[in-house]
């Protein structure tokens, strides 16, 4: 049952007579100036206390996986934001009372063959062998940013089809036409044993044909980066001191996997190695603990590399405010927990 | 009968009664925020409620509750004016499912499983889209809400009225507030009507529900006031 409006309400509208909703700015960080030492370890030196923080709290899903998902569809996600010399800092928290590092790993079989262990749902993404992520979003120049945030760039399937295009995925980002948004998207397994963020970026491609990931593509890198540890059926690699849980194998201590390997029967699915290039920018640690994720982020204020215009936000006035949005993946290759609205950045 | 002079019990239900009845106000004012603006405790304008109860379905609704979706204010025009014109086709194909693509349809879809998802209206088709370009509230929700509303709030307006007829304050106040209370009532009921083919009368509505709400205010706070104390002002001497 609806009531129609109350006196106050008529009388204050009376007087303003114009529309009163606005854009959904849901919070603003104050990043402020420190000198103090910040180790990007994950921990949190003291100087983080001195920080403000904004709390967001992130509760909706884009999609629900057909075979179930057994991910956190909510989540108290706090951010605070320093900057010392050049640099950025950011320290991150969220709750997820797992912690998630079986990115399709491979099992030995009583046999003796490998089997690499995915329970992909009709879409064709995981849920199961996955990691956790972090997505922070920067808009560059995309004008809708600033009202619609992260939503600005989701493009959800609509009975199969995506832009017109029969698409199996529920949704894609790209942005319109000449606009780009900064993408920093850190990755549990692939990234943080090498302490970096995936720096990506959201631009106006919408032809999956000429990139199988719509508007969403890494930034450019002269090399590194991550791979499937796979060769025709079987890990191709493992190192000397892997051991039974290990999240990867790193690239410079990787070797062929021996014939007679016995000494784990997991092996991890990735091979990985830090980016070079203007895909890593950004250094970052996180550390699980007690139902908590923490990750710490580096990154120069203004970057310089090659397409940095288009492919990072630059914090090059610090009198603007700048608009993000955030979510977390809990396990999950494309289902994310975000928020609605935008958040702001201001230098203090 | 002297409400004062009723037993503990009685006046404890009766001001029980009240408070619940000022709660409820509380909560129909964010329903009516959330239902015109999207927002928990936004004062709704007037221009926005006339859209709400006479404009286009889908315009009111980007310019109201969905706003915060819409990603070109532009985009309001250009629906507006496609509806106008008769909602052609051409035009639909042309301009219109852009927006309803990049704004509307990620949760209107009966694909949709986004945590928002509203399956039942679905906006991704010329047909779809067609049922929500009618003027004011759809027949078959405004005649569940209108009845609802009459049923409810007259039982609600007589039981406050036989409470404050019964009261020790003056009789002018008794009468006026309780012919204002049903005339808002009325008022609200007719105009909900009358706005799907008169738009200025949505303008009306938020001055009836406002005479409605305001009357039951003051006989619910009359009314509790005086089940414990003499009313200041208004009791008779």
């Amino acid at each position: 049952m609806r009531i129609a409006p109350s006196l106050l309400t008529v009388a204050v509208s009376t007087a303003l007579m114009v529309p009163t909703v606005q854009a959904k700015t849901i919070g603003t960080l104050e990043n402020i100036k420190t000198n103090a030492t910040i180790t990007v370890d994950g921990i949190g030196d003291d100087a983080w206390s001195k920080a403000p923080a904004i709390n967001v709290h992130v509760n909706k899903t884009p999609y629900k996986p057909n075979n179930g998902y057994e991910g956190i569809l909510q989540s108290a996600y706090t951010i605070k934001s320093m900057r010392k010399g050049t640099d950025i800092y950011f320290l991150v928290q969220w709750t997820d009372p797992t912690e998630s590092l079986n990115r399709y790993p491979w099992m030995k079989q009583p046999d003796g063959s490998w089997k690499q262990l995915f329970n992909k749902d009709d879409t064709g993404h995981e849920n199961t062998y996955y990691e956790d992520k972090m997505a922070i979003l920067w808009n560059i120049d995309l004008k809708t940013f600033k009202k619609k945030g992260c939503a600005a760039a989701c493009h959800m399937s609509k009975n199969g089809l995506t832009n017109g295009i029969p698409d199996k995925a529920p949704g894609r980002k790209y942005t319109k036409n000449g606009t780009t948004i900064d993408m920093w998207h850190w990755k549990g397994v692939r990234m943080n044993p090498v302490g970096q963020i995936d720096d990506q970026y959201i631009h106006d491609n919408t032809d999956p044909k000429v990139n199988k990931n719509w508007g969403r593509s890494g930034d450019t890198k002269t090399g590194g980066g991550y791979v499937k540890n796979k060769k025709e059926g079987a890990p191709e690699f493992v190192q000397a001191d892997l051991v039974g849980d290990a999240e990867v194998v790193l690239d410079s201590k990787k070797m062929p996997i021996p014939a007679d390997w016995s000494k784990t029967d997991r092996v991890p699915g990735i091979v990985t190695s830090p980016f070079t290039g203007s895909r890593g920018d950004i250094n970052a640690k996180g550390i699980w603990k007690d139902g908590v994720w923490t990750v710490e982020i580096r990154r120069a204020l203004v970057t310089n590399g090659e397409n940095s215009s288009t492919q990072d936000v630059q914090f090059s006035d610090l009198s603007k405010a700048y608009d993000f949005g955030v979510a977390i993946f809990d396990n999950s290759q494309i289902n994310h927990v975000y928020h609605d609205g935008v958040l702001q950045l201001k230098f203090k | 009968m002297d409400i004062k002079s009723l037993n503990l019990s009685s006046r404890l239900t009766i001001s029980a009664f009240c408070l619940s009845v000022l709660f409820g106000v509380l909560y129909a004012f964010m329903a009516i925020s959330v239902s015109t603006t999207g927002q928990l405790a936004t004062i709704p304008s007037l221009e926005t409620v006339q859209q709400k109860y006479a404009g286009i379905l889908l315009v009111s609704a980007m310019k109201g509750s969905m706003y915060d979706e819409v990603s070109d204010d532009e985009s309001i025009d250009i629906v507006e004016a496609w509806v106008e014109a008769g909602t052609p086709r051409d035009v639909y194909e042309a301009k219109i499912t852009s927006i309803m693509d990049e704004d509307c349809a990620s949760c209107h879809s009966a694909s949709s499983t986004m945590t928002d998802a509203m399956t039942s209206m679905p906006l991704t088709s010329y047909e779809e889209v067609l049922t929500t370009t009618t003027r004011g509230q759809p027949w078959s929700k405004l005649v569940v809400e209108t009845h609802t509303h009459l049923f409810a709030i007259s039982m609600m307006l007589l039981a406050l009225g036989l409470m404050l007829a019964n009261s020790n304050v003056q009789s002018w106040v008794k009468n006026v507030l309780i012919l204002v209370g049903f005339t808002g009532l009325w008022g609200d009921a007719l105009f909900w009507t009358l706005a799907k083919y008169l738009s200025f009368v949505g303008y009306l509505i938020p001055f009836t529900g406002g005479l409605m709400v305001g009357a039951i205010c003051a006989m619910a706070g009359i009314v509790l006031l005086e089940c414990w104390i003499k009313v200041p002002f208004i009791s008779k001497q």
